[in-house]
């Protein structure tokens, strides 16, 4: 077990948690890995749900109000030429009946329209849509974002969440994202040295899996699954995985006691040793493909022998900790299948993009708001 | 008085849109001359703030009256500013709907949506 509170590579590490849709065990995997990291960074970017503070419990030192700017309009300028209601590209503004109409929800904040007026009748005031919280549990620094009801973005909420995160160097940080694959969580994982990818084992999550694995490679970050609710039976993710050679990191099973601690808002790796034996290996898992990774630089890459092999190790580990059925031995068998050969050429052939790039391009083609919310139909927290 | 209705196509027989915001055009209906034009709903293909936009291009006809199956709340919002008054239509036909209005037969609108934003954008 690596020591994090070493000034390394790692301990400057942000890892990414996401899922395709909630509940499938995002801040489970989130919460338990900073408490077993230690001296660690839990940031709760799930600013719709944040859930990570009930597990830490952590006492707030700070917290800070975030605004977003809405304009306003001095009657007694304004003359009526409708330069802003033109302008708006959400159609935020209106004008009728010599009056001009603010529709403070649908605005995005860009501030196009105290620009054009040629009259200087509008002005900008802050809007509150959130805040964040920042407190300590344990040797785990706490980051909470929490979004308003009704409020349409979260993301100057999740912006300021991982500039505070961020400023206390040498913290090995665990970034958990909202679900789905929208602005919200692009905005989440731009800074992420790894994505790890939470699934459920059915065809649903396979799809939903899908959604996260595109985005991330659109991202270029290193990428790996953690099965979770793992049952003694086929698992439509692990084909999904050995399709796109993307590699298991472990597999969380489906065990009533885990649920139970869980859902009682437990950190499971504090309250029974098998279970922190788990999260041990994962987040040894993690930390290896992290330093290959930085190494590297390429998704692909982390597929390589060297990481299949070590794979078996873990698994023996895992196996001793858990059920025997759940942790089958097709994994470790589909993982040695990858040779060294093969991924340098996959990887030969990808077309390198900056990522801050691709997050550009990204941020010009999503106009429209977040849509977390259709995404989060049917889930359970 | 002039009018305007959300209509699927520009013409006489068209069926009344069961949309405002996202509605491809409007008839503009004047009930003492009779005459009829149709403005085209540039609303429609927006992102999203449709209905605010399509209420202020129906609120710029200078109608006193919109006759709609439903409406969303920040259009109904410009409506009200605006004095406009909203009736609900009773059948997709739009001269039944023009012949209802003209003899006092039709409801006024008074239960608006919060809109569908976010709804059915997938992922």
């Amino acid at each position: 077990m690596p020591d994090f509170t070493a000034e390394t590579a790692v301990s400057k590490m942000k890892i990414a948690v996401l899922s395709g849709k909630g509940g499938t065990g995002k801040t489970l995997v989130s919460v338990n890995l900073a408490a077993v990291a230690g001296h660690s960074t839990y940031i709760d970017c799930d600013v719709e749900e944040p859930n990570g503070h009930l597990f830490f419990k952590p006492d707030i030192a700070r917290e800070e109000l975030i605004t977003v700017k809405i304009p306003q309009v001095d009657e007694k300028q304004c003359v009526g030429c409708r330069s802003c209601v033109r302008f708006c590209n959400y159609n935020a503004l209106a004008y009728v009946n010599k009056k001009l109409i603010i529709f403070d929800d649908v605005c995005h904040s860009c501030g196009g329209c105290v620009l054009v007026c040629p009259k200087s009748a509008l002005s900008e005031r802050d809007k509150p849509i959130g805040k964040i919280k920042i407190g300590v549990s344990g040797d785990v620094n706490v980051y909470t974002g929490v979004m308003n009801t009704g409020e349409a973005t979260g993301i100057p909420i999740i912006n300021r969440l991982l500039e505070e995160g961020s400023a206390e160097e040498h913290r090995l940080t665990f970034i958990d994202c909202p679900p789905g694959s929208a602005c919200i969580v692009m905005e989440s994982i731009k800074d992420a040295d790894y994505c790890v990818l939470v699934a459920e084992p059915t065809l649903f999550g396979a799809h939903n899996l899908n959604m996260v694995y595109e985005l991330v490679k659109l991202f270029d970050k290193p990428t790996g699954v953690v099965l979770n609710k793992c049952l003694n039976e086929d698992n439509p993710v692990e084909q999904f995985c050995l399709d796109k050679s993307l590699e298991i990191l472990g597999r969380i099973p489906f065990d009533h006691e885990l649920a139970s601690l869980n859902s009682n808002a437990e950190i499971v790796v504090n309250k029974k040793e098998k279970y922190r034996e788990l999260f041990i290996g994962l987040l040894e898992t993690i930390v290896g493909r992290v330093e290959n990774g930085a190494a590297s630089h390429k998704p692909n890459m982390v597929h390589g022998k060297v990481a299949a092999d070590d794979q078996e190790g873990h698994r023996m580990e895992l196996e001793q900790v858990c059920d025997e059925k759940v942790y089958g031995k097709v994994a470790a068998d589909d993982q040695k299948g990858h040779n060294a050969e093969q991924e340098k050429k996959t990887c030969g052939e990808n077309v390198f993009v900056e990522p801050g790039e691709f997050h550009r391009e990204l941020e010009g083609a999503c106009s429209e708001r977040d849509h977390t919310s259709s995404e989060r139909e049917g889930s359970a927290k | 008085m002039k009018i305007a209705i959300p209509v699927d196509n520009n013409l006489m027989e068209s069926n009344v849109c069961t949309s405002f915001g996202r509605a491809p055009f409007f008839l503009v209906y004047d009930t003492e001359t009779k005459e009829a034009a149709f403005v085209e709903n540039t609303a429609a293909s927006g992102t999203g703030g449709a209905g605010i936009r399509a209420a202020q291009i129906v609120a710029d006809q200078g109608v006193g009256a919109l006759l709609t199956p439903r409406c969303g709340q920040n259009a109904a919002d410009v409506f009200r500013s605006a004095d406009i008054k909203l009736y609900r239509t009773n059948t997709d036909s739009l001269k039944d709907n023009i012949e209802a209005f003209v003899k006092g037969e039709l409801p006024l609108l008074e239960d608006f949506h919060a809109g569908f934003h976010g709804r059915n954008r997938g992922q």
